[in-house]
């Protein structure tokens, strides 16, 4: 049992020291792209019309904020078409949403009112619509900076075969501990996402201003409305299809995160879900060769992320709640009689050999590794690493994964009892 | 609309996992050096010790034969405790390091075999001083089974505490079972004792069989010393609770 346990732990070490490594080398491999790239930022040799879609579900408090930010984009307003889909809301969106109609007349903004279906029946329902040649999603609650549009435009221009652009996603106004954490988790993976963008391996659209060719969505049939995460799905479509997804790395979108452990869980619960019925439904492009290193690298990485976050829930019961029983059982059975052990409790008798070198070694190889991925993750998206203190680091280190390993337990396990699930 | 051509980055897939590998071995080389400084540590700590006992003989042999009186006893109960604390401290670290590792069991298990037979050694000198002295002292030889004991920790547990309460007025041999199939000399304790489970206690040549509870144990280790404070504090708590129970 022991060896097993020893066994596994040792993979887990490998496999996460594998991918941190992989990703450092392509960053250094792609650095100079990365460099030029961050300077080259140039208006559209012309303006093709978009259509932005905002669908909204209860959401009377951001949605004003959300269009207000679209129609301050630096875009020729004549070629911007607002569509806001109520999905159902049974606040007032629908009123509010009239109310910035009624405020710019001038602007080409349409309401769609459609019963509760989802999020992805109404992004389908607003590409009827839809006279744009591009074709945006915009969640509710983000708010898109004004020179995004621009760029993604520009990226589309030079290079016409892509099929769709993702945008460098951040957290808005950060303000609980909570928030931070996501600030920095948001912040690594837009390396991970450019580094991705490059080897063609993005899985993922996210709700918060993506921007697709019109044509394609429609060739493909639209958003999944069965799917949990309808972005999620939509990327897998285009790969299967090969289609070409990028990343414009200086096209900024700011989205609200949740500000309480609750409202994570749900979100990353929902999050997670998604990724294993696409996993499941695209099986067959998992090392696939066809597919090249999304087939062979970027899948098998992303059922390895479950793997893993088994391997981290089982690593912190052995590590953390087994032992804590233990000295509960243990002050129980000296009828919790702590005064004994008080005297030896600053006595400091530090033996260099007491230190299980091989992990601690390999452990803090892999610390190290995350603090580089770190530091050049806020490089990359022109974040300062203190600007929110430096405080929260520490639990996004040591606790954020551990944490979102659970979710993702929890959400294997539900789908293996088959607990049905809803957007 | 152009379909890309896919790509394979086999050669970064191959570098990348060609330094985790390297770093990964560097992690096992330097858990190997480790281990084998850690049974160097164990060796040289186990040779001083048996110096250590040598001394102890000489002074309870000078004391009982040459100078006939216990006036010096306080050199040798000394000597004795340090000794015994050095024991106790190396011990510990020999059962962490060997639960560590997985090389060099052989070694583990020579020296944990060593360490046992000082154990009894150092206990059998402890009674002797004990006689010679007429020390307020309680012995306890520990009998646990590191492999075959679900229940022995909690023994261990309750042991430390007195330990840590009453620190030189007890002092615990712990004899690991395990070891009789290479140790006959805890083969012979067990005979002499009829010990057949585990854990097991000898204290002042009574046996306690099962885990002693924190109480039990409590109530034999302050019957047979007078002068701690730590023992006047237990009597007096035993007292207290005695009271608040009748009301």
């Amino acid at each position: 049992m022991l060896l097993i346990t020893e066994i596994i732990l040792r993979g887990m070490y490998l496999t996460s020291l594998f991918f941190i490594v992989f990703w450092l080398l392509l960053y250094l491999s792609y650095r100079s792209n990365i460099k030029k790239q961050n300077k080259k930022v140039r208006n559209p040799s012309s303006y093709p019309k978009v259509t932005v879609v905002i669908p909204a579900y209860n959401e009377e408090t951001s949605i004003v904020g959300s269009v207000e930010s679209v129609l301050e984009l630096n875009y020729p307003k004549d070629n911007v078409e607002i569509i806001i889909v109520d999905d159902g809301s049974s606040d007032n969106t629908s009123k509010r949403a009239n109310d910035v109609i009624k405020r710019n007349p001038n602007r080409n903004i349409q309401l769609i009112k459609q019963k509760n279906k989802g999020k992805a029946h109404a992004l389908n329902n607003a590409m009827k619509a839809s006279k744009g040649e591009l074709f945006v999603c915009l969640d509710a609650d983000s708010y898109v900076d004004k020179d995004t549009l621009r760029k993604m435009v520009h990226m589309y221009q030079t290079e016409p075969d892509l099929a769709a652009i993702v945008p460098a996603m951040k957290v808005r106004n950060p303000r609980t501990l909570i928030q931070k954490i996501q600030r920095a988790e948001y912040i690594n993976s837009l390396l991970l996402i450019r580094l991705m963008s490059y080897m063609n391996c993005l899985y993922v659209t996210p709700g918060p201003f993506s921007l697709y060719k019109l044509d394609v969505l429609k060739k493909l049939g639209g958003f999944d409305e069965t799917n949990l995460t309808e972005d999620q799905e939509i990327a897998y479509r285009m790969q299967e299809s090969h289609y070409r997804i990028k990343h414009c790395p200086s096209a900024f979108v700011y989205t609200n995160s949740p500000d309480t452990i609750k409202g994570l869980y749900h979100q990353r619960n929902r999050w997670f879900s998604g990724s294993v019925q696409n996993i499941i439904k695209y099986r067959r492009l998992i090392f696939n060769r066809e597919y090249g290193d999304f087939g062979l690298f970027q899948l098998p990485l992303n059922v390895s992320a479950f793997l893993l976050a088994f391997g981290i829930v089982a690593f912190f019961i052995n590590f953390s709640i087994v032992p804590f029983f233990k000295e509960l059982k243990n002050l129980y059975l000296v009828g919790f009689d702590i005064t004994p052990y008080l005297k030896d409790f600053f006595k400091f008798n530090m033996n260099i050999l007491d230190f299980n070198i091989s992990f601690q070694f390999i452990i803090a190889i892999i610390f190290l590794a995350a603090i580089i991925v770190i530091l050049i993750a806020h490089r990359n998206s022109e974040a300062a690493v203190f600007k929110y203190g430096w405080i929260y680091i520490i639990p996004y280190l040591i606790f954020y994964y551990i944490f979102l390993s659970f979710i993702a337990v929890i959400v294997v396990v539900e789908m293996l009892i088959g607990r049905r699930k809803e957007w | 609309m152009v379909r890309i051509k896919r790509k394979l980055s086999s050669d970064k897939i191959i570098v990348a996992a060609v330094i985790s590998v390297l770093i990964f071995i560097l992690g096992i080389s330097l858990g190997v050096i480790l281990t084998n400084e850690r049974v160097n540590w164990l060796d040289e700590v186990n040779k001083e010790q048996e110096v250590a006992y040598q001394s102890v003989q000489l002074q309870a042999y000078f004391l009982s034969s040459i100078l006939n009186n216990n006036a010096s006893c306080s050199v040798l109960h000394a000597t004795l405790e340090d000794t015994i604390a050095d024991l106790d401290y190396s011990l510990d670290k020999l059962v962490e390091y060997d639960k560590d590792s997985r090389i060099k069991k052989d070694e583990f298990d020579l020296l944990k075999r060593r360490y046992t037979l000082d154990n009894i050694k150092y206990w059998l000198m402890a009674k002797q001083a004990k006689d010679i002295c007429e020390k307020d002292l309680v012995l306890v030889l520990y009998f646990y089974s590191g492999e075959n004991c679900s229940i022995c920790p909690d023994q261990g547990v309750i042991l430390t505490y007195f330990k840590k309460k009453l620190n030189d007025k007890l002092l615990v041999f712990p004899i690991d079972v395990d070891m009789a199939d290479d140790e006959p000399m805890i083969k012979l304790i067990q005979k002499a004792y009829k010990i057949y489970q585990y854990p097991t206690l000898i204290i002042d040549g009574i046996k306690y069989e099962g885990v002693t509870q924190k109480n039990d144990l409590g109530n034999i280790i302050c019957s047979d010393i007078e002068s701690d404070s730590a023992c006047t504090d237990y009597w007096m708590d035993v007292m207290s609770e005695a009271e608040n129970e009748t009301g």
